[in-house]
């Protein structure tokens, strides 16, 4: 094959390429609006002296410190629930910045409450006696908002560990974070808080200083923390160490035997890839230091529980390894997973796994944290909603949960299974031609270098791009290889399994005819 | 016939020595790419790789695997003719 050739193959192979490029027009991945701000200590304000000094989010604020500004002392200790309602008749989020306060005067760091007209923001208080309360400070907007609940005011329509939530979805979510909580939100009412009808009431409400997010109506990422997680971790969280993290959310749906039991808002989960921040203390950095882990999703799946109710779970894995030493005692981690209640624009419903109910829809807020960029992957459901009372609402345009039984689990990790060996697989990177090419880069190194939070690095170009252009590249470089391979084995002798001595005996013929 | 069997026992042993020094070679190019491209250089790689439409590890790691195939077979053919007795039947 003469050299013009083989310059004609590598342009062949370009050529082919360029339309996989040019068709790229979504390079990046998905963004979603943040609409909130998590409720974190990162984001505490300066509360000394009562009223927010700052706007660190410049989004505008009312200083609502005169409407809602002097704490109260409660007198409500234990098991308490409450309701923060919104009066705005728009479709407008009303954020509002608290400071925290404790019974004796001492301040700590407050954090921004969202949420919607007609929604609620349910909060629930464990078993406590801590009297800490918080005040509202500063709202973007000018609204009236209250709080109804009870603590040794009996109400039928609050029940002792029981959820009221904007809707069942936050409310089971909120139930599924319980394991995970270090500490809860305390609901206090001041003595004359009693009516129920809208009337606007006085409360306290104090968060933990590291806690999940806040509620928006957008499908977003949202933050679970998950800060027990580290127990299950034994031994030093040390540079080099490889963590495969897995979990399962649990969200309890409704029971067909009780037709006044609550049921599913349409849910919109994320598919693919989420992120897991471990924060922790190094010995360089005594503030936390966030490492961010590609984290995948397996499993989720609708399920009839014993006691009759669906259950959808959810299971994800984050295999990770730890890119400094984290001091001990100091690592917690938290997920970061998109959920919405929002119907998703056509052109994005590819991107989420869609869970319907038997009744009508319903909307309410969700979560929303982050600005990441989680880059979905195409991964069906694994299995189909069991249950007969899961049908599609009336109405809809959305089909129902995806049909089909297995998973479409990726066929390479079958064929490696055909040609692994016990230890080494030498025959992996071919196989992974075929595997998902959106993995993000860890860069901890250079991210330090250049004083930059943000240690990983995504792919600029999207998944089904890579995912073509890869193993199209791959196989047609080991070809060419192999070819030259060929090509110079065959020019050395006629034959491969021919003995190198008949080798020299031909050339040296050819050598004798040319004289 | 008889030189048809010799023949693929021949390529089946050639075969087996070749995955044996797959698997070493491999191995061996592991820990040396590690140790070069552990540090900055394979972030750099890496962070350059996530602006391309490809995996460039991934295209890199096949054209590596089928480097160290056919060096592992030649490996493995000049170890069997190394010690064969006498010129092949082929």
């Amino acid at each position: 094959m003469k050299r013009s050739k083989i310059c004609i193959g590598f342009l062949t192979l370009l050529g082919l390429a360029v339309p996989f490029l040019l068709t790229s027009s979504d390079v990046s991945a998905k963004r979603y609006n943040i609409l909130a701000v998590p409720i974190t200590s990162e984001e505490s304000v300066d509360s000394s002296g009562g009223g927010v000094q700052n706007d660190p989010f410049q989004i505008g604020w009312t200083d609502f410190s005169g409407v809602n500004g002097p704490n109260f002392v409660p007198n409500i200790t234990t098991k308490d629930t409450a309701r923060f309602f919104n009066s705005r008749n728009d479709e407008s989020l009303s954020k509002c910045m608290y400071n925290g306060n404790r019974g004796n005067g001492v301040t700590f760091g407050g954090g921004i409450l969202t949420w919607q007209f007609g929604s609620y923001l349910n909060f629930y208080q464990g078993n406590s006696t801590n009297l800490n309360y918080f005040n509202i400070a500063k709202c973007n907007q000018t609204t009236e908002f209250g709080a109804v609940g009870h603590g040794n005011i009996p109400h039928p329509e609050f029940k002792e560990d029981s959820f009221y939530g904007l809707t069942p979805v936050t409310t089971a979510f909120y139930k599924s974070l319980l394991p995970y909580y270090y500490d809860y939100s305390h609901i206090y009412l001041s003595d004359d808080a009693i009516d129920v009808e809208g009337v606007h009431y006085k409360a306290s409400l104090k968060m933990s200083d590291v806690t999940n997010g806040v509620i928006v109506t957008k499908p977003s990422s949202i933050v679970i923390p998950l800060g027990n997680a580290r127990t299950n971790i034994v031994g030093e969280m040390t540079e080099g160490r490889q963590i495969e993290f897995d979990g399962v959310f649990n969200f309890p749906g409704a029971s067909p035997s009780d037709p006044e039991s609550f049921s599913w808002s349409p849910v919109f989960l994320q598919k693919g890839h989420f992120q897991l921040k471990i924060y922790g203390m190094t010995e360089e950095n005594d503030s936390s230091y966030i490492q961010k882990v590609d984290c995948q999703l397996k499993t989720r799946s609708v399920q009839d529980s014993a006691l009759g109710i669906n259950e959808m779970q959810v299971a994800y894995t984050c295999p990770f390894t730890f890119d400094t030493d984290f001091l001990d005692d100091s690592v917690y981690f938290s997920l970061d997973i998109g959920m919405g209640t929002d119907t998703p624009q056509s052109d994005e419903r590819d991107n989420w796994w869609i869970f319907k109910t038997n009744k009508d829809w319903v909307y309410t807020t969700a979560f929303v944290i982050t600005d990441n960029d989680p880059t979905p992957a195409d991964e069906p459901w694994n299995e189909t909603p069991t249950g007969n009372n899961i049908k599609e609402a009336p109405g809809s345009a959305i089909p129902l949960a995806e049909q089909g039984g297995a998973e479409n689990a990726d066929w390479s990790s079958s064929l490696i299974n055909l040609f692994g060996f016990n230890f080494i697989n030498p025959f992996a990177p071919i196989f992974n031609l075929f595997s998902n090419q959106s993995a993000c880069a860890q860069i901890p190194t250079i991210a330090g270098m250049i004083h930059s939070n943000e240690s990983q690095v995504c792919p600029w170009f999207n998944s089904t791009t890579r995912n073509i252009v890869t193993p199209v590249l791959g196989l047609a470089s080991v070809m060419l290889v192999f070819g030259f391979t060929v090509r110079w084995l065959g020019a050395r002798s006629g034959n491969l399994f021919e003995d190198s001595m008949e080798t020299e005996h031909y050339s040296f013929s050819r050598f004798r005819r040319k004289q | 016939m008889i030189q048809t069997v010799f023949n693929v026992l021949k390529i089946a042993v050639i075969v087996a020595i070749c995955a044996i020094f797959m698997v070493a070679i491999n191995a061996l190019i592991s820990l040396i790419v590690s140790i070069i491209f552990g540090n900055v250089i394979g972030e750099i790689l890496a962070l350059v790789s996530m602006f391309l439409p490809f995996n460039a590890l991934a295209v890199f790691g096949a054209i590596g695997t089928a480097t160290i195939a056919i060096l592992a077979f030649l490996i493995a053919k000049k170890i069997f003719d190394l010690t064969s007795w006498g010129i092949s039947a082929i």
